[in-house]
């Protein structure tokens, strides 16, 4: 029946998965950097060109949530579905971003446990591109995990 | 004390004969809303729950009640 012509309230679920979907791209450029720390010769170039690649994917991701927010969630009601928290989407995100916090701020503070301001081995911007790496990482798969655990009902009987 | 929240959307949608996807289309939400609060992994807010009821033309008690748990 009405599961061929989706609702604007699941073009923003899709919107949501996009632009978590670029999230994830994200941390995986922040990734790289950090991992350019690590490895030396050879792979260092082939890890700058995984990266490129790996930005034009994320920045192609993100203009397709731009253009999916503009061209399938209707204007007049475009503030209100995206700022909207009364739905099974906002919930998933909050309780993905509370993960998130907890454990980016436990990996903080081991690494600071195990690194000093006069002994660390690795320049600032490691920390830095660790520390994006890490909560992009975390807030993007808790997302995607909590959306398809916690919401994979498929059509009941009605729906058949 | 251990309380869930149950409900009877998926009877109510039977005798009406819905979808999910017809029923968050009528009130507004994602087909998605509607599936994880049938199976009660989403509490609804007081403005979801209304916006049932008020499209099933039944009060809200007779969607959604308390039940005591384990």
């Amino acid at each position: 029946m009405g599961q061929l012509k989706k609702s604007s309230a699941d073009q923003v679920d899709m919107h949501r998965k996009l632009m978590f979907g670029s999230m994830l791209l994200l941390s995986l450029v922040f990734g790289i950097k950090t991992a350019l720390y690590l490895v030396n010769g050879a792979t260092t170039d082939y890890l700058n060109v995984v990266a490129k690649v790996v930005v034009a994917v994320a920045l192609t991701l993100l203009g397709i949530t731009v253009f999916w927010k503009l061209r399938f969630v209707p204007g007049k009601d475009r503030y209100y579905l995206l700022t909207s928290t009364d739905s099974f989407v906002a919930q998933v995100m909050n309780r993905a971003c509370r993960i998130s916090w907890s454990l980016t701020f436990s990996m903080l503070c081991l690494t600071m446990m195990f690194t000093s301001r006069d002994n660390s081995f690795f320049p600032t911007e490691f920390y830095l591109n660790l520390a994006a790496f890490f909560m992009l990482a975390t807030f993007s798969i808790s997302f995607f995990i909590l959306f398809k655990t916690e919401g994979d009902e498929e059509f009941s009987s009605m729906d058949a | 004390m251990n309380e869930r929240l149950e409900n009877r959307i998926h009877v109510l949608r039977a005798e009406h004969r819905m979808s999910q996807s017809d029923l968050a289309n009528e009130i507004g939400v994602s087909r998605k809303t509607i599936s994880t609060i049938e199976v009660g992994r989403f509490i609804p807010s007081t403005v979801i729950a209304l916006k049932i009821a008020r499209y099933f033309k039944v009060p809200v008690e007779e969607i959604f009640m308390l039940v005591e748990g384990e």
